[in-house]
């Protein structure tokens, strides 16, 4: 007779132990399909999530960045390059130096952000002919205009001996042009007055870089270069000029020099920086979540293989205990040591294939109809997953009823028969 | 067809020792009909399972058909018994979850003539089994369970067939039927027939008489 069909005879006739077999690592397997099917859809749900953020980001970043275009071309902004030793608390009173040719350096490099360049010396002195204090400017006016023909200079060059007074000097001392001012020992012809600008630059007065330099004895230097109406094309351009004008010219810093636009798109790159750190935040939670799932259910799989186990085999124990004396026939009959624990370790493999086949069918609906009704069946059923499950719990099993399909093996039928002949 | 010599077999060491067989020495020739009588606990189901080649003796030798079974390793000694031996117990020993075709069947071993030639059909027609094919022991009267256990032990035509008190537990009338059935098998099939009895009734039946008492062959 095959062994299969007495296997199956036997199953059929003991239903109880069968089904407790079956029922036990379909637990296993059901547990451990669960675990992995919930991590399934923990992933498609978390990642549908996260896409849709960093679309949403992508999106408010494209509209931040296109916006700062179009203000960055309407409104242009202006740098002041300084000597990196200046105090930036007061920026206006500028001690230290740098070479003048810095100013033709810059311009040289032709930028494609900066459309003036403007060397300038200055220093805040004191006007012992008037009384008061000012802010003396040497300039050549523009250095470099981008594109020179289509743009006024933004800076007018002073002539040698020539003065050009801030609104609150010529308005405050009734300077007019052509009227002969003395400042420091030197002669200087009013050329114009400027208009009021509402700042500093109302204290100041312009005169000719050279006379500059001689009046405050400082050949060949200038306190720093006004990089004016510069135009970016993007936001990053704004933020990054900074580190591409301190390499080209060494030994000075780059400040903002009066522009919303910088403090705008600080504001704006900060929140879309805060807005990728968010999503890099979310994204860690997730990884952090998933690993947590991952530690439970690696806890949990093998707890739940080993009680499968361990019932599997007590109940292939108690089988044995309870078919001793047909043990003892079948050996008599000419059944080998071998064919009967064949027969046991069949039994438990058929049980565990049958709990397993259950515990994963099982999972699949459970997960499906309860946790995931949106997800596709294709996520659920595949055949990776139940051919894992189905060998393992073949390996399982016949570990489980190995020592117990030892002991009927080991049954003799003559202690068998005697003992029960009594 | 088989002998025995010398066969002693004791259980047990010491003060609890007990001697089951002791210097048993006897032989059936193929074609006989042969009982074994003695009171319980003389040592009859030992003897027969030595001879059966499940309980090797402590000394002696057993040969069938010229084969000493416990020169065999577990595995050859298994299939020793299942071509050569036939066994028929007086509990019957049927497995409960098969029906009577296959409790006659599950003796069935390759690369003999049991269960490939219609033996099943010819055995289960000769013991009035036709109408109990499909039922379980648990559905068979006690004479069908014994009919049904001969069946089996002789449906790899067996050389040697051992029978421990098959009428123990039967009617005269199903009693008469196994008896004869055992006496019929050996001269039609020229095996070697022992049977272990402590009822005289059978006596008649018999080629010869072994009588047993406290281990020894008298």
């Amino acid at each position: 007779m095959k062994l299969g069909t007495l296997m199956v005879r036997e199953l059929l006739h003991r239903k109880v132990n069968a089904l407790a077999g079956i029922l036990a690592m379909a637990a296993a397997a059901g547990a451990c399909a669960g675990v992995v099917l919930l991590l399934r859809v923990f992933d498609a749900q978390t990642e549908r999530l996260l896409a849709s953020r960093r679309t949403a980001s992508a999106k408010a970043w494209a509209i931040f960045q296109d916006e700062m275009r179009k203000d960055m071309l309407r409104l242009g902004f202006n740098l002041m390059i300084l000597n990196r030793e200046q105090n930036l608390s007061t920026p206006d009173e500028q001690t230290k130096t740098m070479p003048e040719e810095y100013g033709a350096k810059l311009a040289a490099a032709k930028l494609a952000e900066i459309n003036h360049i403007v060397p300038f010396l200055q220093r805040k002195l004191w006007w012992p002919e008037k009384s008061r204090w000012i802010t003396l400017v040497g300039t050549t006016g523009d250095a470099y205009i981008k594109a020179f023909g289509k743009q006024t200079p933004m800076v007018q060059a002073v002539a040698p001996g020539k003065a050009v007074p801030g609104y609150a000097i010529h308005k405050g001392l009734g300077l007019v042009p052509g009227q002969k001012i003395a400042l420091g020992g030197w002669t200087f012809e009013v050329a114009r007055g400027l208009e009021q600008r509402g700042f500093e630059e109302d204290e100041m007065i312009y005169i000719d870089l050279r006379t500059a330099q001689d009046m405050l004895k400082l050949p060949g230097k200038i306190n720093g270069i006004l990089a004016v109406n510069c135009v970016c094309v993007g936001p990053e351009a704004l933020l990054t000029i900074r580190k591409r004008v301190e390499a080209l010219l060494p030994g000075t810093r780059v400040i903002e020099h009066n522009s919303k636009l910088v403090t705008r798109a600080e504001v704006r790159g900060k929140a879309a920086k805060e807005a990728d750190a968010e999503l890099a935040r979310q994204e860690r939670l997730r990884t952090e979540l998933r690993a947590g799932r991952v530690t439970a259910g690696t806890t949990l799989i093998p707890l739940v293989a080993l009680a499968a186990a361990f019932v599997l085999g007590v109940l292939t124990w108690e089988n044995v205990g309870r078919r001793r004396l047909e043990i003892g026939i079948l050996r008599a009959l000419g059944f080998t040591a071998r064919r009967i624990q064949a027969l046991f370790l069949a039994k438990a493999m058929a049980i565990g294939l049958v709990g397993a086949a259950a515990g994963y069918g099982a999972a699949v609906v459970a997960v499906k109809l309860w946790l995931a009704t949106g997800e596709p069946w294709e996520m659920f059923v595949e055949p990776l997953l139940p051919a894992l499950l189905l060998g393992g719990s073949l390996v399982l099993a016949a570990a489980a009823s190995w020592i117990p399909a030892q002991l009927a093996a080991g049954v003799d039928p003559a202690m068998v028969l005697l003992q029960e002949g009594g | 067809m088989l002998r025995a010599e010398s066969l002693c077999k004791t259980y047990g060491r010491g003060a609890k020792a007990v001697r089951a067989l002791s210097e048993v020495s006897l032989s059936v020739d193929a074609g006989q009909f042969v009982l074994v009588r003695g009171a319980s606990g003389c040592g009859k189901t030992t003897l027969l399972l030595t001879l059966g080649a499940m309980l090797a003796p402590d000394s002696g030798r057993v040969e069938v058909g010229g084969t000493d079974p416990y020169t065999l390793n577990d595995e050859a000694r298994a299939g020793f018994r299942a071509t050569r031996l036939g066994f028929v117990f007086q509990q019957f020993y049927l497995i409960p979850y098969l029906n009577v075709r296959e409790n006659v069947a599950c003796a069935a071993v390759k690369g003999t003539n049991g269960g490939g030639d219609g033996r099943v059909e010819e055995l289960i027609a000769r013991f009035g089994l036709e109408g109990r094919l499909e039922h379980r022991p648990a559905e068979l009267s006690t004479g069908e369970k014994q009919r049904v256990a001969l069946a089996r032990a002789l449906l790899n035509r067996p050389r040697l067939v051992l029978a421990d008190e098959p009428t123990g537990n039967l009617d005269e009338a199903n009693a008469q039927t196994v008896v004869k059935a055992l006496k019929d098998y050996a001269r039609e099939d020229g095996a070697a027939v022992l049977m272990v009895t402590h009822d005289p009734r059978w006596e008649a039946a018999a080629d010869r008489i072994v009588c047993m008492e406290y281990g020894r062959v008298l």
